[in-house]
């Protein structure tokens, strides 16, 4: 085979490879909007796992201020030895660490999720292909190539066009994998994901609850809502103790302070309470949307970023109230 | 809902609605003395209904170790996609470095004695 026959069927093969990475092009595209309503989906997803951690904290921390409270009540400075006494969690490390793992396994679920979708590596691919194209360009216009191949093999509009070819056909393999594995594993996830959000809505406390009381509500098992009542109840009831025991020795603006915080303490119960039931609503609105995600793929479709939106309703509030609680 | 569930359950609750009734009377009380009184008696239940709270919770661990496995299965998938495409873009990457040392060795070439 001489020289002008295999440059024909470098020829051939190339318009052939041309041809069928522009189909594909045009056959396969996983549009930005896609991409972005996935992303947002999982970082409302995030956002809510961020906030479901932040609910468990807080009922650790009223706990630890209750405790804390009950203890410096009854302290006796002489009968009592500082070294033995300990407040522990309310929740036991292990059954935290059992939880924390599926709150992080829903939280890897959608960070990939995000990346599969977002187009970060079909740009990367891009770069890739690009400087492919520029080394197949600096090989054929070395000098060393004039010296030693008598002709042009290709010209560098033809390397483009192959490189172009391969970036289309590689493009077109990210798209169409992401796509599949994205439906596929979403469908098998399903009812997973449904099963995490709704034990994690059990624990914390369906709404609606008695307007005076959690402690007084229809679920007939303990929730986080009831704990959390329970003990800033009770740290208001010691507070108060402290300050009806102590009223002969406290000044008039150091009453004054502690009565006002009482108030401030009752507020936050509800503030706090209210903020756990949203924490509630954002975990009910996530296997909702995640069902619908095959409606992301529509791209005149609504009803999946309808759903999305629920997830953020009060997904900021809810991260507000937390971080100010952690300040406090 | 097996017999002794039930039984723990009706305590629980018995003593949810204790605390509840005793907070109420806490606040409607006008001494000390029925202050004093309700107080003590309001730590103990609470504690109490802690006790039962933690071994409810408890008994959900297994659930969520469960469903932990799973959702690892669904990320495994994820990772293997985002492995394949790594790799797509590392073979590229690898053709490049390959046609860059090709480049470089054929720069010496005209000085060989051919």
């Amino acid at each position: 085979m001489n020289l002008k026959r295999i440059y024909k069927n470098y020829r051939k093969t190339f318009s052939v490879l041309i041809l069928v990475s522009y189909t594909l092009l045009l056959c396969s595209c996983f549009p930005e909007v896609v991409a972005k309503r996935i992303t947002t989906f999982a970082e409302g997803v995030e956002m809510t796992m961020d906030n479901t951690v932040s609910a468990y904290e807080s009922i650790e921390t009223v706990y630890r201020k209750r405790k804390t409270e009950e203890f410096v009540n009854k302290f006796d400075p002489v009968s009592t030895n500082i070294e033995q006494v300990r407040i522990d969690r309310f929740l036991p490390e292990e059954d935290w660490k059992a939880r924390e793992l599926v709150i992080n396994g829903l939280r890897q679920y959608s960070q990939s999720l995000k990346e599969i979708a977002s187009n970060e590596k079909l740009d990367e691919f891009d770069v890739k292909t690009k400087a492919l194209g520029e080394q197949l360009i600096n090989i054929q216009s070395t000098t060393v190539k004039t010296k030693i191949l008598t002709a042009n093999v290709f010209t560098n509009k033809e390397i483009n066009l192959f490189t172009a070819g391969i970036n289309a056909i590689g493009r077109w393999f990210i798209d169409y994998k992401r796509k599949k594995v994205i439906r596929s594993t979403v469908n098998e996830m399903q009812e997973d994901v449904r099963n995490v959000c709704i034990l994690f809505s059990k624990e914390i406390g369906k709404s609606p609850i008695s307007e005076n009381s959690p402690m007084i509500d229809t679920t007939q098992y303990p929730t986080l809502r009831k704990k959390l009542w329970k003990d800033y109840s009770d740290f208001l009831r010691i507070r108060n103790d402290f300050l009806r025991k102590n009223l002969n020795n406290l000044s008039a603006n150091e009453q004054r302070d502690l009565k006002k915080e009482l108030l401030m303490i009752k507020d936050e119960r509800e503030k706090a309470d209210n903020t756990l039931n949203a924490v509630v609503m954002s975990l009910y609105a996530i296997p909702l949307a995640h069902d619908n995600i095959e409606k992301a793929f529509d791209e005149n479709d609504m009803t999946f970023m309808s759903q999305v939106a629920n997830i953020f309703k009060e997904a900021q509030r809810i991260k507000n109230f937390y971080e100010g609680l952690k300040t406090e | 809902m097996g017999k002794k569930e039930n039984q723990a359950n009706e305590f629980r609750t018995s003593l949810e609605e204790c605390w509840n009734a005793l907070n109420e009377a806490y606040w409607a009380s006008t001494t000390n003395e029925a202050k004093d009184a309700i107080t003590g008696c309001s730590d103990f239940i609470s504690d109490l209904i802690d006790v039962m709270y933690v071994q409810e919770f408890a008994s959900r661990t297994a659930q969520f170790n469960n469903l932990a496995e799973k959702i690892e299965v669904g990320n495994k998938k994820l990772k293997e996609l985002k492995k394949k495409i790594a790799s797509l873009i590392h073979k590229i990457q690898a053709i490049t470095n390959v046609i860059s040392t090709i480049e470089k060795v054929m720069k010496f070439l005209p000085l060989l004695p051919l």
